[in-house]
């Protein structure tokens, strides 16, 4: 009766610990699952979405903001299949993606580097030096992925309700702690916490579908009454509200839509 | 004129008009800014004296805009105006073309004597109000009687900014100066066949959508206070005995963000009747609610939160009634000091108690978070509160009202006073020939004196906006001439012209300075271009009054763009795009142009 | 019988969770009473000493001399008391200066940052983003804190062996599962585990009795073998190893002591107590 998102590095049994909780607890595991979702739904390569989550943007991109696109579409994706609830999710950024959901459990496993490293040796059959670059590299990518998107670092334990470090526990121990923090009431999905979800996903798809307009807008709904953010431009403003009819009409469950100027007050 | 030639002093002046143009456009800060930047800069460049600098504060166009303004808000306070209103209201009886013409005939001589914007904030709350009563769409009355307030301007010489500094500006010069009605046939012309266009081709251009028929056809159905569709009506709902139980509180804000919906009254146990809760108001269990909705929301909030609604009113059968409250619009008045704010910051609902429910802007409804809207001129508020709090955000003055409230400041009484001193200032000008901001001054301090209107309300009325931008251009004026630079601008064109009939000139005059009114204020455009024309004018051997008197004429020809003040007003509660200004503005502005020219030569025999 | 080390965001709702901890499991809980009896000990001001463990570091060297002589004495007494199994320790820093003992369980307590937010716009009268801003900097000034003391960042979570956030679990569950995390058997004293815990403690008492005339010395303990690091100028060096083999040699436990005078100034002492490497 929750939503648990496993963040982890690579070769941090992550992934194992993911597998087994969604086993022990029956919920639905997901991971890759969710590019081909957006890639289905949005009709955009899958090798393209990857690179564009994966990859921290580049200069360029961060300037033009091509990457915010397909992060939208991944997020709309994403927020679209979790709806449902009782699932784990141990792919990219879910703890950002889905954050502000009551029923959302953020879970983080951290390893020690020389055990990852040993790890990668073994999996992938290279030398010591090339899995330990490998690592670092993609931390370092991960790293600059979320501070330039969200100005958040990933290591931050603040962004999670537990982080597991696995060198002292076994997977096993590691998946009875998710389970257990799983069984708590606190996680119990509630009417209230689902519409936040459907709230979340609402607003993803509202988003997701005014990616072509090429602007940077804020969605926020609440019980589907959506709300635009379309910053300080009033002349962006006047573009989405001619636009925004024709974008949004496959969209089910809106109620009101309005499109302000500003952003979002927190 | 001697042969001029480019020297550093006029390269200088020209950068500074430069500057100022494209502050003018950007409008990085505000236009009465960019004024006053210019009346420091220019004496500290040694482009004209000290004294000259400062010479606008004391100039005849300044002290006559203060006193125009000042008389304009005494007979406003007298109410007098909308005294001489009513009855030629009610001449026109129900036809919308009679209504129409009747209204812009009466605010033209009444802008004539009071600043534009001034003479149409009064008109709007009635204005609403016919429209409402006679179920004629508003977009089709408001823009031309806006025109007809920005075009009432031209027909003396006191009714828009441009004319009252034309004397001024032509000072240097030598040249005769303009009588009060000097201008008056040229804009009667105009006033004229505004109104005729309108009345002939209104159904083209002006806004005739399909919204706004639904929205007057709505309108029939809904209850005689006139509620907007859009907000929806007034339900009385109860929250059964378990309502709090096993689940988190809900706030009178929460129920409106979710679903759109307005709380404005409930009862507390035993019987204790809370109006305008504040947003943070945990609602209870076996408590009545009175709510303003749509029937599509609150059958919404009723399911989803299982609250009851009552077939009708029952516990506030007596709050809800007409007499006791209701629902109004209100508009944000120029130079309101809630301008820019959000109706959080002033906290409207807690000062006043009354609930906003809805903001019409640009023909955008907002009816979400409108909390954190950063307040515009013209934004209509749709308030609900007893006529009581109504009142006294009335009389706290941010707001316009549609529906006027008999507020205490008014002084109808007066209204004898202000009339005479109205008609002494004119017999000063008119029979013994004084000069403009003399007379005027008098009949400002006569209203001081009779009690029309305090002084202090009189210092308050000033929109010093106004004054330092005149008072800060007119060095910019003295400073182009001066120097020469006017007069080699105007021999360089000419030369590249080639020799032009003179009416073909003032044709010209006139476009360029609608033109530069549309992007510059109509104040910059007087100022920078009547030096320009005049000295154009003498070389071209046309008649150098003539060609300023275009200049301040044109000056007013901004009807394209919602960029005059009275435009910019009237936006909001018209509900108007840019795009129904573009078309009804573009004719309106080729008429205005032909017209002028028509009249003059007419006259002046150009 | 395992030790269990809570740090926290905050020291309040550290000190929550640490007592509610041990007394649910029945352990002893060793917060900042000790530290009156630090101060007796050695002499010091009690308030002194909670200042060092609380204040974040000052560009006066002289300042943060006193205050690392302070954080020794207090590691003192705190290493000492870890002896005894069965213990929750909190508020003392520990976390950041008993490294690789097996049986330590290290815990990182995340509270709830609406909550302390709502508790300082409640006490101080302060606005919402002016109470985020004042946690804002709490949180660098720990950073600052951990970095300039030991080292390491207090706020890493690959230093802990869970981060509980305390956002959405309440305080009741988050014991629920540190005690859970303690049953497991890997957190059982054993002999090895129990040896590393009394050379951190050994060699932080012999740095704390040098601290007063050698405060620069490294110590290095391994079963009762101790053997300390320092500098100077040659001439100095028979005579200053001397006077610091008299003094450690005189600590209870210990067996051996080696001194290893380098012939440079500046040394880099650690305030943190190790074991030897052997």
């Amino acid at each position: 009766m929750a939503i648990i998102t496993v963040s982890r590095g690579s070769y941090s049994k992550g992934k194992e610990v993911a597998e087994k909780v969604a086993e022990r607890l029956g919920y639905q595991c997901l991971s890759r699952d969710v590019i081909l979702e957006a890639s289905g739904l949005y009709h955009i390569p899958e090798i393209k979405l990857v690179k564009a989550i994966h990859d921290a943007p580049s200069v360029l991109e961060r300037i033009r903001g091509g990457k915010r696109g397909y992060i939208a579409y991944y997020k709309s994706a994403l927020a679209g299949l979790v709806q449902k609830d009782n699932i784990v999710y141990h792919g990219l950024a879910g703890h950002l993606l889905l954050k502000g959901v009551p029923h959302v459990i953020k879970v983080r496993i951290i390893a020690d580097l020389e055990d990852r490293v040993r790890n990668e040796m073994r999996q992938e059959g290279i030398s010591e030096q090339a899995a330990r670059s490998m690592i670092l590299k993609d931390d370092q990518e991960r790293r600059k992925w979320t501070m330039s998107l969200y100005g958040a670092d990933p290591w931050d334990s603040s962004l999670y309700d537990l982080v597991i470090h696995i060198q002292r526990f076994t997977v096993s121990n590691a998946v009875d702690f998710v389970c257990r923090t799983a069984g708590m009431d606190q996680f119990r999905t509630t009417r209230e916490s689902q519409q936040k979800m459907d709230d979340l996903a609402l607003a993803s798809r509202v988003k997701a579908a005014l990616i072509g307009l090429n602007a940077d807008v804020d969605v926020i709904s609440e019980y589907g009454n959506v709300l635009v953010f379309a910053g300080t431009d009033d002349r962006l403003a006047r573009k989405i509200r001619g636009k925004i009819g024709s974008l949004i009409s496959d969209i089910d469950g809106i109620n009101n839509i309005e499109v302000h100027a500003g952003a979002p007050s927190e | 004129m001697d042969a001029n030639v480019l020297n550093g002093e006029m390269i200088l002046v020209m950068a500074m008009i430069g500057l100022a143009v494209f502050l003018f456009i950007v409008e990085w800060i505000r236009v009465d800014v960019v004024a006053i930047l210019m009346m420091v800069s220019l004496p500290l460049l040694k482009l004209v004296t000290p004294t000259e600098a400062f010479i606008g504060l004391s100039s005849n166009a300044v002290v006559s805009i203060i006193a125009v303004i000042i008389i304009g808000a005494g007979l406003d306070k007298t109410g007098l105006i909308n005294k001489l209103v009513g009855p030629i209201v009610r001449l026109a009886g129900e036809s919308p073309s009679r209504i129409l013409v009747a209204i812009s005939l009466a605010i033209a001589p009444i802008s004539s004597f009071m600043q534009n914007i001034g003479a149409a904030a009064l008109f709007l709350p009635a204005i609403q109000r016919i429209s409402r009563a006679l179920k004629i769409p508003i977009s089709r009355l408001l823009m031309p009687i806006g025109f007809s307030a920005i075009l009432g301007g031209t027909l003396t010489l006191v009714g828009s900014s441009p004319l009252i500094l034309l004397n001024d500006l032509i000072i240097p010069f030598q040249l005769e100066p303009f009588g009060l009605f000097s201008v008056t046939p040229i804009g009667m012309g105009l006033v004229a066949s505004g109104i005729l266009c309108f009345v002939l081709f209104g159904r083209f251009i002006l806004p005739q959508g399909t919204q706004e028929d639904d929205f007057a056809e709505e309108k029939l159905d809904a209850d005689e206070g006139g509620l907007l569709p859009e907000v929806g009506d007034a339900y009385e709902l109860r929250t059964p005995h378990d309502f709090t139980h096993y689940r988190e509180p809900i706030r009178v804000e929460d129920l409106r963000r979710r679903y759109l919906v307005n709380i404005v009254a409930t009862t507390e146990p035993p019987d204790y009747k809370l109006f305008s809760p504040p947003m943070d108001t945990v609602i209870r269990s076996d408590s009545d609610l009175l709510v303003f909705g749509r029937e599509k929301d609150i059958k919404r909030m009723a399911d989803n939160e299982e609250i009851i609604i009552k077939q009708e009113m029952e516990a506030f059968k007596d709050d809800a009634a007409d007499h006791a409250s209701g629902t109004v619009e209100a508009v944000v008045r120029p130079r309101s000091p809630i301008e820019g704010k959000t109706l959080k910051q002033i906290s409207l609902r807690d000062r006043f108690q009354v609930a906003p429910l809805a903001i019409y802007r640009e023909g955008e409804i907002y009816r979400a978070e409108i909390g954190d809207l950063p307040l515009r001129v013209g934004d209509a508020i749709v308030l609900h509160g007893t006529w009581k709090r109504l009142q006294v955000l009335q009389a706290e003055g941010s707001l316009l009202f549609t529906t006027p409230v008999d507020v205490e400041t008014m002084r109808p009484e007066k209204a004898t006073f202000a009339g005479l001193w109205l008609a002494v200032a004119l017999m000063m000008i008119l029979v013994f020939k004084i000069q403009l901001s003399v007379c005027l001054m008098t009949g400002a301090l006569g209203m001081v004196i009779t009690r029309v209107l305090s002084i202090d309300e009189a210092y308050q009325a000033v929109d010093w906006r106004t004054v330092f931008l005149l008072a800060g251009l007119i060095p910019l004026g003295i400073a182009t001439e001066k120097t020469g630079t006017a007069a080699w601008i105007a021999q360089t064109v000419l030369a590249t012209i080639g020799t032009v009939k003179p009416i073909v000139l003032l044709a010209v005059i006139g476009v360029l300075t609608s033109a530069f009114t549309l992007v510059i204020s109509n104040v910059g455009a007087t100022v920078l271009l009547v030096p320009l024309v005049v000295n154009m004018a003498l070389a071209a051997n046309t008649d150098p009054r003539m060609a300023a008197l275009v200049v301040g004429i044109a000056a007013s020809n901004s009807f394209i763009l919602p960029t005059h003040q009275v435009n910019a007003f009237y936006m909001g509660p018209g509900r108007y795009r840019s795009t129904d200004f573009l078309k009804a503005g573009g004719l309106i502005s080729i008429v205005f142009i032909i017209v002028m020219i028509g009249m003059i030569s007419l006259f002046y025999g150009v | 019988m395992p030790v269990i080390i809570v740090s926290s965001d905050s020291y309040g709702t550290g000190r929550e969770i640490a007592e509610s901890t041990a007394k649910f499991l029945g352990y002893e809980f060793i917060g900042r009473e000790i530290l009156a009896k630090t101060a007796d000990k050695y002499g010091v001001s009690e308030a002194r000493l909670t200042q060092a463990l609380d204040e974040g570091p000052s560009f006066l060297r002289r300042s943060s001399k006193i205050r690392n002589r302070h954080l020794a004495y207090i590691q003192e007494v705190t290493l000492f008391e870890l002896l005894k199994d069965n213990t929750v320790c909190q508020g003392l820093g520990a976390h950041l200066y008993v490294l690789g003992v097996s049986h330590v369980l290290r815990v990182r307590i995340l509270s709830d940052p609406d909550k302390r937010i709502n508790q300082l716009v409640r006490q101080q009268g302060v606005s919402i983003s002016k109470a985020k801003k004042i946690l804002d900097r709490e949180k660098a000034l720990q950073r600052r804190w951990s970095m300039n003391v030991f080292n390491l960042d207090e706020t890493d979570p690959s230093h802990y062996d869970l981060v509980v956030s305390l956002s959405q679990i309440d305080s009741n569950e988050a014991v629920k599962i540190i005690k859970e995390t303690v049953s497991y058997p890997r957190f059982k004293p054993m002999t090895y585990s129990m040896n590393c815990m009394e050379d951190l403690a050994l060699s932080s008492r012999a740095r704390a009795v040098l601290w007063e005339h050698f405060p620069d010395a490294k110590v290095q303990a391994d079963r009762g073998t101790v053997v300390i690091e320092t500098a100077d100028f040659k001439w100095e060096k028979e005579k200053k190893a001397k006077a610091i083999k008299d003094m450690v040699r005189k600590i209870p436990g210990v067996e051996y002591v080696e001194v290893h005078v380098a012939g440079h100034l500046f040394p880099r002492g650690s305030l943190r107590p190790s074991r030897r490497a052997s």
